[in-house]
């Protein structure tokens, strides 16, 4: 039961930010697109190279580095 | 108005405070890594906050625009990638060199400060960035908690895994792999195409 809890509480995170993502193209009045988020966000330097790591990391993490006991 | 290319750093004024998150969002996360045992990853962190900290403060050189390639390099370099990470054995040589490469390609196309600073947000953004701040966080402190209570011994991390250990086994095959791989390219191209001036 403990294993499922903790699996659907990476479900329900993965289902808010699909909402995010949807919500934002049928209502992007309301509140702004991935995309649109992402402009205003990027233009600064830590910001863009920040992000560009973490997900640059997640390549790394699963290619690159064995995992930890 | 400045050039394109041109470093648009505000030189000399106080750094701002969504700064100094972000280089102390990659600090906290380069000190977890070392703390849960993977050094190089928390290195890789920690160095550049450091960096970032330093251009910050203005005492590293003003960089020139990004550097032109060709779409067909890129489809080819980005091919060559998805058929190492998939064909040659996890973990092995192959992979530390094309993820490497990877990642110093993305960091000279991304570094050159090639925007300007938008004006204040309208309202939209701002209720994105709330929303997307809150499930983040969220997620983020979810994801800490199942680690923290799976680390006392084999049995609790079975019944808190950590998303790596469930998305993990995914990748233990080449097709997984190849898949795994094309998704993160198309991630950060996605990434460097909206940090591209107007």
């Amino acid at each position: 039961v403990t294993r499922a809890v903790s699996i659907a509480g990476y479900v329900v995170a993965a289902s808010g930010l699909t909402a995010l993502v949807l919500l934002g193209r049928l209502a992007p009045g309301r509140i702004a697109r991935f995309g649109v988020l992402l402009d205003a966000v990027v233009w600064s330097r830590p910001a863009r190279i920040g992000l560009l790591l973490f997900w640059w990391w997640v390549g790394w993490h699963f290619l690159v580095s064995r995992p930890v006991d | 108005l400045p050039r394109t290319g041109e470093d648009t750093r505000p030189r000399g004024r106080r750094v701002g405070a969504p700064v100094t998150w972000w280089i102390a969002i990659l600090l906290v996360t380069g000190a977890f890594q070392v703390y849960r045992g993977a050094p190089v990853d928390g290195c890789l962190f920690l160095a550049v906050a450091a960096v970032l900290a330093i251009d910050r403060v203005g005492a590293l050189p003003a960089v020139g625009g990004r550097p032109a390639v060709p779409a067909g390099v890129l489809v080819a370099g980005a091919a060559a990638v998805v058929l190492v990470a998939a064909a040659t054995p996890r973990y092995g040589t192959g992979d530390v060199l094309v993820v490497a490469a990877v990642g110093l390609l993305v960091l000279a196309y991304g570094w050159p400060q090639t925007l300007r600073p938008p004006g204040a947000p309208g309202r939209p953004v701002r209720t994105a960035m709330g929303a997307w701040s809150v499930v983040g966080v969220a997620t983020c402190g979810w994801e800490l908690t199942e680690y923290f209570l799976g680390r006392p011994s084999a049995a609790a991390s079975n019944d808190h895994p950590a998303l790596s250990d469930l998305v993990d086994p995914l990748l233990h095959a080449a097709a997984g792999r190849a898949v795994f791989t094309v998704v993160w390219l198309l991630g950060l191209a996605f990434l460097l195409r909206r940090a591209r001036p107007s």
